[in-house]
């Protein structure tokens, strides 16, 4: 560990919070994603024991009113964060669909960390997510990446995941642009003669 | 496969956790962008949708998560992001589809980052890579036991498009010993240019993505190859 060292040249963000003799962690002051700002309306019997306390001083002193009652207190309530929930790809590649059969499709793939000649492949359809089947179309562009994934138990399993890409719909004018450029592209190639 | 690729690999493999967010800075809608409005325009599953773990939907902010997936969108910033690297191009098309259609949205500048902890083979090589990064002889003569908690490097981003890549280091909290590395490829556009909406950084992301991932990787297997040393 690095307390064992003689010279810390990297030292943890908690280390550095307990030699200080400060608080046991430093927190990014922008990080607020994993606490949640509880503001406690007075009286609100979930508060804090500090809250409590404050709480029954004011209601001591008799009859509380709206005026009387002190600022309601800010508690950033801490949240433990959850374990992180990752997949580290093997392997990736980026499909295309040529064809479907009954049972399979057949695809183009890029493999998207090498570089290297696209390969054909014919895939399962039972590979496919059942709500991305309808997706599965010539000219389909589908991500397929086998590697590791850990949960939040810390389990570790070998997965290939198959997600098909979901992009909205062509618009008319995006049809209609689509359509013009074809045209010029005819007419530089002088297939319209 | 050719020889430095297969190199690449091997280092890649130091790898632990990697994750990616995009990051639009600009004027939003938080109470819009919701899993159910996603399913209905066809950018996630229906299935997706209604195991979402919604956190928080109000006008100010909405925060929800799918399996792969962590949305967060406040009124100035919209975060998509993943730890799935099966998803990485998953959440780039869902932020093309998301601001395709809502493209009159305005939007000021984009982040495409990307994060990696790796393992450093042994604490003495993790202490000299932070040594090197950042030598000590100034500091021990002002404090007693000087360390690296976090070194931002930041640069100019070659190319056409304004910007800059900012690159961030630091002891790993996932990996032991490990450092944790964090590039943001940092985008902006001219203010007259985000008022009309968010064309223009859409199709930075649709035709830069390749390339800026392809640099973040570089970035990172660099930081690895010195861990190296």
């Amino acid at each position: 560990m690095l307390r064992s060292q003689s010279l810390s040249t990297f030292r943890s963000v908690q280390e550095a919070g307990s030699e200080s003799g400060e608080a046991g962690f430093v927190m990014d002051p922008d990080d607020v994603a994993g606490a949640v700002r509880l503001q406690l309306e007075n009286g609100d019997s979930s508060a804090t024991p500090l809250l409590e306390t404050q709480l029954s001083t004011a209601k001591q002193k008799g009859p509380a009113t709206s005026e009387e009652l002190p600022e309601p207190p800010i508690v950033w309530l801490r949240t433990p964060k959850p374990t992180l929930d990752f997949l580290l790809a093997l392997q990736k590649w980026e499909g295309t669909v040529l064809s479907k059969g009954r049972d399979s499709f057949q695809a183009r793939l890029i493999d998207r960390n090498r570089v290297g000649p696209d390969e054909e492949a014919e895939i399962l359809l039972d590979e496919v997510s059942e709500d991305d089947l309808p997706l599965v179309t010539p000219g389909a562009v589908f991500y397929w990446s086998i590697g590791y994934h850990t949960g939040t138990n810390r389990q570790k399993r070998r997965v290939s995941i198959i997600r098909f890409r979901r992009l909205p719909a062509w618009t008319e004018k995006e049809l209609q642009q689509a359509n013009e450029q074809a045209e010029r592209l005819r007419d530089l190639l002088g297939w319209n003669e | 496969m050719n020889e430095s690729t297969s190199a690449q690999e091997l280092l890649w493999q130091a790898v632990g956790i990697e994750g990616i967010s995009i990051v639009l800075l600009g004027d939003f809608n938080p109470k819009i962008i919701q899993p159910s409005w996603l399913a209905c325009q066809g950018l996630i599953a229906k299935g997706e949708a209604e195991a979402a773990d919604v956190k928080i939907i109000t006008p100010d902010v909405s925060v929800f998560k799918l399996e792969w997936l962590t949305i967060q969108v406040t009124r100035e910033r919209y975060s998509a992001s993943t730890t799935q690297a099966a998803f990485f191009e998953a959440v780039r098309d869902l932020v093309v589809g998301t601001f395709s259609i809502l493209r009159h949205t305005p939007a000021r500048a984009m982040g495409i980052n990307r994060d990696a902890h790796f393992r450093v083979s042994t604490v003495e090589r993790w202490n000299a890579l932070g040594d090197r990064w950042a030598p000590k002889e100034f500091w021990k003569q002002v404090l007693e036991k000087p360390g690296l908690l976090t070194l931002i490097i930041d640069s100019p981003r070659p190319g056409k498009h304004p910007g800059r890549m900012r690159v961030q280091v630091e002891p790993s909290g996932k990996v032991e010993p490990g450092v944790f590395c964090a590039i943001n490829d940092h985008y902006s556009i001219e203010k007259d240019q985000s008022a009309s909406g968010c064309e223009i950084l859409i199709s930075i992301l649709r035709d830069c993505w390749d390339e800026s991932m392809h640099r973040s990787r570089e970035i990172i297997l660099k930081t690895i190859e010195e861990s190296r040393r």
